[in-house]
């Protein structure tokens, strides 16, 4: 993969212009709870968690997949071909981040990218979401943020605890130029 | 887990013996744990392996239908348990029965008496040897020959209604010796293939066909139609053994035939010589208001078959039934019709029991009561909901709701069941659903069913008319806390259109809602929220919402907004806003779930802060969940108590929090997972980025990105109007600890408010004092004003504040007028300039009413003054505790405060930057530009900080997203139709040009330092201000909006025109 998404949890302002352009581009209509990214927003704390999709390199929700309906593309990308959905669930269960849900038809949905030119990128005015080629730092931060994995509990409940996790272990000092995090 | 999806038929060693038994073992001890005794880890795990084993063993095809898995939020609905008419899934979701299993929980479920009879004859006899005369069948056979109405005497027992009808179709060619039977279109008997040919729909028939031989179907209810078919068949010699109908047709969806049809029957098949067969099978035992359908018309069948409640909801059971004379056919070869399980002890004992339940709690007159009773308010909601509700019909509690649609139907069937009502309806086949619930359904059940539906009704009715009504919702949720209900209304379009959204359209239904002269604490005062259009879209800034009352500090119409999410998540959850009359004589909050909308106690959360209810609601809810709640200070019902929202946003001014307290309500909890559609999804998301990056993300705006609303401490110093030791001084010489550059140092994050791409939050951390804030209304008032020039100190007093409720705006001048006092020794608070001590403990006791001094400032500044005797010493407007631009050093101001609608106010004008601050003349016209294309903003519901968004660019982003066009000109008008509207409604709260006016203190003591030492605003130079401002509104010189002003607004027709 040339380039990967990575979200920088330190930056985001919680605002939520990701969760509305990705319901936008891929629902076209504003409808975060429909998103393929979501954001988990701890105001007390001022703090808030992008939850992105990692396009794993071993992806679970394809090995779950009893119907082969999730595929990796050629750009390394995780899509679900919605025709061959059975809409059981397996890879709801089976994802780790929390990262693809089902209409209530049962058809699974997840983050495609946009085909490269992810929607929620651009509506990121604070830099906490970059879609870049990988370099050491972030692929350190992506590396951090994989290596917490929630097996139990609905998707929802998997990504707040993930990102519950981040907060925890956040270090969050007077902003610099390039803080990451 | 094993891969059943290749073939295994040619491969013998497919199978796994082992594993067999020990799945049926672990079953079988999930069985035998004793109830209430199997953990939720177990039946999460059978939850879970029930779809698996639905999918892989019985049929995937279910799965894509049922509610139970399709609609059920994580785990399907998994049968466990049940009673009456309550059934619990195996995660202890609860669901009233609707559905009654298609007629088989006619005495509910687990009806004790019939368990028990069952269970003590398994312990005796559960099935039967095949050869010894069995007692329970004769005795059942003797008691149904009692019970049946005509000549019936002779029966037989099968396991399932379909075997009934086959053994009633053997019988009848026995017995006739022909072949052919009259069948009814629409009809259903089974699905075996004997029973299937007298189906009288395609969709099961046809990929069968050929059936059996000389079946026809004629109209159901049509007693002409049967006797031309059994005249016609006659006439070619294809005779008919039997004509064959269901007294009511279930399946159909409860279809009651003509009065005179089963009478006609009896008549036609007499005079032919062919039996009349009666499907009883969801039509008996009570069902439909007499112990058998044909009752009603007081008709003997030929034949008669039972199933479904016949085994008493227990044990499966059938039977079809016949007289003497017929049954003598069966006597030469009585093996000619045998079964091996049919009739078997256990369903004997299940049978005979549950006609004594059915004689004892006289089912069938339950049933005709309830279902007359469930026939009128259904005809009720019909009436209310034509659009939902089609026809109602059915007899006893057999009863049909047609929809107009499969959509429809399925919705209410969804809908249900989201509220815990089990219904049948499927996505494919929902047109029709039946009421078919226990026949001894208590009657509180029965009404809670009934309100459940109206639930879903409502919300499908509005959201039909929405589907055209783009930006907005369309629809608006009234909620009475007096009588607790709450009702979802369409948004009144034609407000939508003269007051587009937010402030004015709140104004709209807040005039509508409360008359001038209610006292603003008592119950008739009403909340109105409302949300604007662009919220909830891309559409920068514009998440922020209105609430719209009559302010407890002021006694005048007002409005308070706040920004964060809570808007946009009201939206997604289906509303434009929220009506809120009444109060509640107990603590509540107000819980929204999309379109379930519960008043629920709130007594454990009252006299919590704002930050440990919101915890709560986070806990109770899920981390979704936005809300507006009030601290203690709300519920003292404190006059500039505040609401707040995701821990440090409020709605701050003129004591909202109050009226929350003075109605019992604790917050307002919503989740919404709906959203908000535009008329062209890619053409309105060019516009909003356009506007974004050439209009907002400008260098007029980027001050609150780059430093927030702190940037102002330094600017109004400069100025010479950043109020000072209790309005004293016009300069801080000490605010280097609150200037911007200071937040920048101990600032550790940006936050923004939703779909927000300034982000003007700054999060602060000092020594583990962490909020998002101060803003500079805070740093201003709460610093300065008190002399605290200390920036922990104005941050532990912004979190106090906060948390307790209280408004940090007319907590700190209330305070700083406290000090004065003090200082000047009017009176001992306790409290000195730039002791911090006090300055934190006197939150606290404010908020909680706790000490004298706390009680005293809880009164406001203005009450305050007024009780100590210091009208010149405090700065307000109309009871408004000044906001931190003195105007005394900026004639604008002086203006804005005077003839704002809720007092001393910076959101209404904002001059101070003009060219020169005592310019009167252009100041008054400034002001009035100022105030309509502000008002504009609020009902669009943008933030102030896009100070650069003008009417043209409203109107442009507006006509894309509506799909209609909206000129500048449109929005103009509204902004001034906001303005005369607040206008009237204080002029008929008895409000006069007299109280345009500033506090004394204004006039009668000059500001000290900076560029503008020594000024006033005398009371002469505001009194000419005032009469320009009136003429250039229109306004006589009473203030009062002129005839023409208001036909020019075409508000000529408001009842509060006349008034004044």
């Amino acid at each position: 993969m040339e380039k990967h998404l990575l979200a920088i949890p330190n930056r985001c302002t919680g605002c939520n212009r990701c969760t509305y352009a990705c319901s936008a581009a891929k629902e076209g209509m504003f409808m975060p709870s429909r998103a393929r990214l979501s954001v988990n927003n701890f105001p007390q704390e001022g703090y808030s968690v992008p939850n992105i999709c990692f396009q794993c390199p071993r992806p679970d929700c394809l090995t779950a997949c009893p119907v082969e309906a999730i595929v990796k593309n050629e750009r390394g990308v995780v899509v679900v071909e919605s025709g061959k959905c059975t809409g059981c669930g397996d890879c709801v269960d089976a994802c780790a981040y929390g990262m693809i849900e089902q209409y209530t038809s049962g058809i699974a949905y997840k983050c495609d990218l946009c085909g490269g030119d992810p929607a929620c990128v651009g509506e990121c005015h604070f830099g906490a979401l970059v879609f870049r080629a990988p370099d050491k730092i972030s692929r350190k931060l992506r590396g951090e943020q994989m290596k917490q994995r929630m097996q139990k509990g609905t998707a929802a409940e998997k990504r707040r605890a993930l990102a519950q996790n981040i907060l925890k272990n956040a270090v969050r000092i007077p902003r610099t130029t390039s803080y990451m995090g | 887990m094993r891969d059943f999806d290749d073939d295994y038929t040619s491969d013998y060693k497919g199978r796994e013996i082992e594993t067999a038994g020990e799945e049926a073992r672990q079953m079988v001890d999930i069985i035998l744990a004793p109830p209430g005794e199997t953990s939720r880890k177990v039946r999460e795990a059978v939850a879970r392996k029930t779809v698996r084993n639905f999918r892989d063993h019985i049929n995937r095809g279910f799965l894509a239908y049922r509610k139970s898995v399709t609609e059920a939020t994580n785990f399907a609905l998994t049968e466990w348990t049940g009673e009456g008419s309550v059934l619990v899934d195996a995660l202890d979701r609860k669901f009233l029965d609707l559905l009654g299993g298609f007629g088989l929980y006619s005495y509910g479920i687990r009806h004790p008496r019939i368990i028990a009879a069952v269970k003590a004859q398994l312990d005796r006899s559960p099935q039967y040897s095949q050869e010894m005369l069995d007692p329970l069948r004769a005795q059942l056979a003797r008691v149904l020959a009692l019970l049946t109405p005509g000549k019936i005497q002779y029966g037989f027992f099968s396991n399932s209604g379909t075997e009934a009808v086959e053994g009633a179709m053997k019988l009848a060619k026995f017995y006739t010796g022909k072949k052919g039977f009259v069948a009814m279109l629409k009809g259903f008997h089974g699905k075996t293939l004997g029973s299937l040919s007298l189906m009288g729909k395609k969709t099961y028939r046809q990929p069968l066909l050929p059936l059996l031989e000389g079946v026809r179907h004629v109209p159901f209810g049509d007693a002409d139609a049967v006797e031309a078919v059994l005249a016609a068949a006659r006439a070619v010699g294809d005779d008919i053994a039997a004509v064959v109908a269901e007294p009511v047709q279930g399946e159909a969806g409860a279809v009651v035939p003509p009065d005179e049809f089963w009478p006609r029957l009896r008549e036609v098949c007499n005079h032919y010589g062919v039996l009349l067969i009666a499907d009883e099978v969801q039509t008996g035992m009570g069902r439909t208001g007499e112990i058998f359908g044909v009752d009603h018309w007081n008709v003997a069948p030929d034949i008669l078959c039972l199933g479904k409640a016949l085994g008493g909801g227990v044990v499966p059971m059938s039977a079809f039934l016949s007289t003497a004379k017929i049954w003598e056919c069966m006597e030469p070869n009585p093996f000619m019709h045998t079964t091996t399980t049919g009739g078997n002890p256990l369903a004997c004992a299940a049978a005979l029991a549950a006609i004594t339940v059915l004689l004892d709690e006289d089912l069938a007159g339950q049933a005709r009561a309830k279902g007359k009773y469930v026939k009128e308010q259904l005809a009720q909601l019909q009436d209310r909901y034509p659009g939902v509700l089609a026809k109602v019909r059915g007899l006893g509690l057999l009863i049909g709701m047609e929809f107009p649609t499969d959509g429809i139907g399925y919705k209410v069937a969804a809908g249900l069941f989201s509220r815990g009502v089990l219904t049948a309806g499927t996505l494919t086949n929902a047109r029709n659903i039946r009421f078919e619930p226990a026949l001894n359904i208590p009657q509180n059940i029965l009404d809670e069913i009934l309100n459940r539906i109206e639930d879903v009704f409502k919300t499908i009715e509005p959201s039909r008319q929405a589907a055209t009504a783009y930006l907005h919702t369309g629809q608006v949720l009234h909620v009475d806390l007096s009588n607790r209900t709450t009702r979802t209304m369409p948004t009144n379009p034609e407000w939508v259109r003269d007051y587009i959204g937010g402030w004015g359209l709140g104004v709209r239904y807040f005039v509508d809602q409360v008359a001038p002269d209610v006292d603003p604490l008592s119950a008739d005062n009403a909340l109105v929220l409302m949300t604007g259009p662009m919220c909830g879209t891309l559409a920068p800034t514009a998440s922020r919402m209105c609430l719209v009352s009559k302010s407890p500090l002021t006694g005048t119409i007002f409005e308070s907004n706040i920004g964060g999410s809570f808007g946009p998540e009201l939206k997604f959850a289906g509303y434009d806003g929220l009506v809120i009359t009444g109060a509640s004589d107990t603590p509540v909050y107000l819980r929204i779930e999309d379109d379930r909308v519960r008043i629920e106690d709130a007594g454990d959360l009252w006299g919590k802060g704002i930050f440990e209810t919101e915890a709560y609601l986070i806990d109770t809810m899920g981390p979704q969940v936005k809300s507006l709640s009030i601290g203690p200070a709300g519920e003292n019902r404190i006059p500039f108590a505040c609401i707040g929202s995701e821990a440090y946003r409020q709605m701050g001014r003129g004591g909202g929090g109050a009226l929350f307290g003075a109605k019992n309500l604790k917050c307002i909890a919503v989740t919404g997972t709906g959203g908000v559609q535009v008329a062209d999804i890619g053409n309105f998301w060019g516009k909003v980025s356009t506007a974004r990056d050439a209009s907002l993300l400008t260098e007029d705006n980027l001050w609150a990105q780059s430093d927030g609303t702190p940037i102002l401490v330094d600017l109004t110093n400069e100025l010479g109007i950043h109020p000072t030791r209790n309005f004293t001084a016009g300069v801080n010489p000490n605010r280097r600890g609150l200037d911007s550059e200071a937040i920048k140092s101990v600032k550790i994050g940006d936050r923004a408010c939703a779909s927000c791409p300034l982000g003007c939050g700054n999060f602060t951390s000092v020594d583990g004092v962490q909020l998002e804030g101060p803003e500079y209304e805070t740093l201003c008032l709460g610093g300065s004003n008190c002399e605290i020039n200390d920036l922990k100190s104005v941050m532990q007093f912004n979190r106090l504040c906060d948390d307790v409720g209280l408004d940090t705006m007319s907590t700190g001048n209330t305070i700083g007028l406290a000090m004065d006092l003090t200082e000047s020794g009017r009176h001992d608070f306790g409290l000195a300039f730039g002791k911090e001590k006090d300055y934190l403990a006197v939150v606290t006791e404010i908020a909680h009413l706790a000490t004298d001094r706390g009680r005293d400032l809880a009164l406001g500044a203005a009450a305050l003054a007024g009780k100590y005797d210091a009208e010149e010493d405090v700065a307000h407007a109309k009871g408004l505790e000044m906001p931190a631009y003195d105007p005394r050093g900026n004639y604008g101001m002086a203006l804005a405060y005077a003839t704002s609608e809720r007092g001393a106010c910076h959101l209404r004008a904002f001059t101070i930057t003009a060219e020169d601050p005592f310019k009167v003349q252009d100041l008054v016209r400034d002001v009035i530009d100022n105030q309509n294309s502000n008002a504009v903003k609020w009902c669009m519901c943008f933030c102030d900080f896009w100070g650069s968004v003008d009417t043209t660019l409203m109107a442009e982003l507006l006509s894309t997203g509506l799909g209609r066009q909206v000129s500048a000109d449109d929005l103009d008008k509204t902004g001034e139709r906001v303005w005369n509207l607040i206008r009237l409604y204080n002029l008929a709260a008895g409000f006069t040009a007299a109280d345009d006016v500033l506090s004394e203190k204004m006039a009668k003591k000059a500001l000290k330092g900076g560029p503008h030492d020594g000024r006033v605003i005398s009371a002469e130079i505001l009194e000419e201000m005032k009469v320009r401002y009136y003429y250039l509104r229109k306004w006589d010189e009473g203030g009062r909006p002129r005839k023409e002003k208001l036909h020019e607004l075409g508000m000529d027709t408001l009842s509060l025109a006349d008034e004044i």
